[in-house]
């Protein structure tokens, strides 16, 4: 299983709902849940904190994020995982 | 005559340990799952070195819109 190709395409099928770490260019970190992605990287998160240099600078209930700021888009899928079995 | 195409060196990366530099001073290194046209590329366990700050994640999809030169079975040194 965890040697199979994975394309971007099957990353955006998997992270929708999780909860994802957004970093941008800026060093800015968004953790939310996230609720739209698209092939720009555009991402919208919902109950979404806002991070620069781990310090917390601010929370949002929902964010529209521009995809062209977008350095890369980080999950922890066993963390998801266990909590789904629990469900 | 063989011709070598980028995204064929690419692919034959699948899998193994990868080394990557962005155009400003970050440098990822992970194992490589996949990736699109657009050098977008999935990496798992993954070392991000930023200012000279080393930090791991678990997986990530890494726009490549900013990726400058990509090393196949390289690591960070």
């Amino acid at each position: 299983m965890s040697h199979e190709k994975r394309t971007s395409a099957d990353f955006f099928k998997q992270v929708f709902g999780r909860t994802v770490t957004v970093k941008l260019h800026n060093r800015t970190e968004y953790i939310g849940v996230l609720a739209a992605l698209d092939g720009n990287m555009n991402i919208v998160l919902e109950q979404c904190e806002e991070y620069l240099e781990s310090k917390l600078i601010n929370k949002y209930g929902q964010i529209l994020l521009r995809g062209n700021n977008v350095l890369y888009i980080s999950a922890k899928f066993n963390q998801t995982k266990q909590q789904d079995v629990e469900i | 005559m063989t011709t070598i195409l980028p995204l064929g060196l690419l692919d034959k990366a699948i899998s193994s340990r990868v080394w990557i530099l962005m155009k400003d001073d970050r440098e990822f290194e992970g194992s490589l799952r996949g990736f699109d046209d657009f050098f977008n590329m999935v990496l798992e366990n993954v070392i991000e070195l930023d200012n000279g700050k080393k930090s791991k994640l678990e997986s990530i999809l890494l726009n490549g819109s900013q990726i400058c030169l990509i090393v196949p079975g390289g690591e960070i040194s």
